[in-house]
């Protein structure tokens, strides 16, 4: 096990120190990377041997869920309009028969759509937020106040959020998928004149659909509350350090989204085939 | 109006979203709680039927496919019929007295390019209901992909032929064009005589017409009436009297078969025997008949002896006259 000193040893520097020992890309991205990892496997070790504040988890829940709502509906409602517009204007000029766009759309919402597109505007809302404020944290040396009390940081700041994260980014992002299914369904049947009663029929979505579409939501919902925790952890030089740090967790979040998502959808072809 | 606590909050957008969640697997299944009857439909090639898909009968949902497996052929130990696969169809219970046992289940599909569902013509109201876990033998979709295949093949042969004997079509064409224009020519030549051809051709037309008229007047007149008339009589005749004389005759054929069935290997030799011995008997006879018309012995002098008659013919006048000399001689 690792100790706390040892993720925690880069905040401590002083910017000239940081300059000096500016490392190469590659060395930067496999620290990184290490970073990472540690923090990983520190958040799972203390999810099961933790000491959290009572409460902690709850009061992550309401601001990663709750206050992210509205906008992941707005966009969530914007993205699936756009997308069934979309889907309708190629299909048409392919076959003017848009009886199984529904379905489709359906299938390719569950699937990928609401999972991975809707995890985007979730890390950007969420990441940039748990980055900014563990950053803030780090630079004004809360967190090792902490450390001096002999508690860790990854406990008290990341397992929270990190749990949080979890759990309502799998809710935001189901009832994100509703939303988006809502919204195509009004394009589809003002714009396309689609049978509402065509439209809604999920005979297309397997249960093996909507079981991919849970792991990835579950998934990038852990993996944004990770990546954004390690780049908050791993911030110094001030306001403006806070702000590469929002910077970079976004861009992480996001980065790191994307992959997983090729690496989920392509174990998800062979486990649930489409 | 209190406002909810941060964990009421939480708790109730958990909730709104499970509840989404919960609703949609609902759609997807449910038969999670939908209680339904199954039936087994078996196919060589059911198409894109897939698992899920709805079961319509006139276009109305009453239940869905459970699942398509693959049997490969093997022999099913309940049916004893050989079928590749088999679709579990799951059906609302509402509808079990509505589907009959000469229902026919058949794959279509919801539009052009809609999905595969299986559609139930229920069949005859008169006879019994099919019942639950039912095998029933399906009536395969027209298999598009075997229609393209057959039609590239096709195509492709009519390609392979083109061009295999493309000097060949060429000389067909060639020759084909060249026997046009002789015949142009020919027509433009001796138009005049096609002309004179055509109108003889019209004329023997219109004699022929009057013939037929005519052959249909005679056979439309009273004698072939008649004629007619007295042979369907005639047939009638034979036809009322044919099946005693064929009895009768039957009759004498089975007792020939029978008289024929009776004689053995030895009455075959007694009746050779007899034979033979009937013609030696005809030989002599015929021997004696030609001494006898020799006038040779008694029977032939007083057959052939016109005197010996004379006198037999006398003296049985005489004896006429007086009958004592039978008994007295003078």
């Amino acid at each position: 096990m690792t100790t706390a000193t040892e993720t925690n040893a880069m905040p401590t520097k002083t910017d000239a120190e940081a300059e000096v020992r500016k490392p190469g890309a590659f060395q930067f991205y496999a620290e990184e990377l290490s970073d990472l990892l540690r923090v990983t496997i520190r958040t799972f070790y203390y999810i099961v041997r933790g000491k959290r504040e009572k409460g902690d988890v709850i009061r992550q829940c309401f601001e990663i869920g709750n206050k992210s709502m509205f906008f992941m509906a707005v966009t969530m409602a914007f993205i699936g309009a756009i997308v069934l517009f979309q889907m309708c204007m190629q299909a048409k000029r392919i076959i003017p028969d848009l009886t199984m766009i529904g379905g489709m759309y359906a299938k390719l919402l569950i699937r990928e759509l609401a999972p991975s597109v809707g995890a985007m505007p979730f890390a950007t809302r969420v990441g940039a937020g748990i980055a900014a404020e563990i950053g803030s944290m780090v630079v004004t040396e809360q967190t090792d106040a902490l450390r001096m009390s002999g508690a860790d940081p990854v406990d008290y700041l990341v397992v929270p959020r990190f749990v949080a994260s979890v759990i309502m980014g799998t809710i935001v992002l189901v009832l994100g998928a509703g939303i988006a299914y809502g919204a195509g369904f009004v394009v589809g049947v003002t714009t396309f004149d689609i049978n509402p009663n065509t439209f809604i029929n999920f005979t297309s979505v397997k249960g093996g659909d909507v079981a991919l579409g849970l792991i990835k939501c579950v998934c990038y919902g852990g993996i944004i509350a990770l990546v954004s925790s390690q780049r908050g952890l791993r911030t110094f030089g001030g306001s403006e350090g806070v702000g590469i740090a929002t910077t970079q967790a976004v861009v992480g979040s996001l980065f790191a989204v994307i992959v997983a998502n090729f690496i989920l959808s392509s174990v998800g072809h062979f486990v649930f085939p489409p | 109006m209190k406002s909810l606590s941060l964990e009421a909050r939480v708790g109730l957008l958990i909730l709104v979203a499970v509840g989404l969640l919960g609703a949609f697997v609902f759609t997807l299944n449910p038969s999670l709680i939908e209680e339904g009857y199954l039936v087994y439909v078996d196919f060589n090639n059911p198409g894109g039927l897939k698992g899920g898909a709805p079961v319509n009968i006139g276009g109305i949902r009453i239940g869905r496919i459970e699942g398509v497996d693959y049997l490969g052929g093997k022999e099913d130990p309940i049916t004893k019929r050989r079928p590749m696969i088999r679709v579990r169809a799951r059906i609302n219970r509402e509808y079990l007295d509505t589907i009959y046992e000469d229902a026919r289940f058949y794959v279509t599909s919801t539009s052009i390019v809609g999905e595969s569902i299986m559609a139930i013509d229920p069949g005859d109201p008169r006879k019994e209901p099919l019942g639950e876990n039912a095998y029933v033998i399906g009536i395969d979709p027209p298999r598009m992909d075997l229609a393209f295949a057959k039609a590239y093949e096709l195509l492709e042969t009519i390609s392979s032929l083109l061009v295999d004997n493309r000097e060949d079509l060429e000389g067909l064409v060639k020759n084909a064009s060249s026997l046009l224009g002789s015949l142009n020519e020919i027509m433009t030549k001796h138009g005049d005589r096609v002309d004179r051809i055509i109108e003889n051709v019209e004329s023997i037309s219109d004699e022929a017409n009057e013939l037929v008229a005519g052959a249909n007047k005679i056979v439309n007149g009273p004698r072939v009436a008649r004629i007619l008339r007295n042979v369907d009589e005639s047939l009638a005749v034979v036809n009322r009297d044919i099946d005693p004389i064929m009895k009768d005759v039957r009759s004498i054929t089975h007792k020939v078969d029978d008289a024929l069935d009776m004689i053995g290997p030895k009455q075959q030799e007694q009746v050779k025997s007899i034979l033979e011995d009937g013609a030696a008997i005809a030989a002599d006879a015929k021997a004696m008949v030609s001494h006898i018309r020799q006038g040779r012995g008694t029977v032939g002098a007083i057959l052939m002896d016109e005197a010996m008659y004379d006198d037999i013919q006398e003296m049985l006048r005489d004896l006429k006259h007086n009958p004592w000399k039978l008994f007295w001689r003078e």
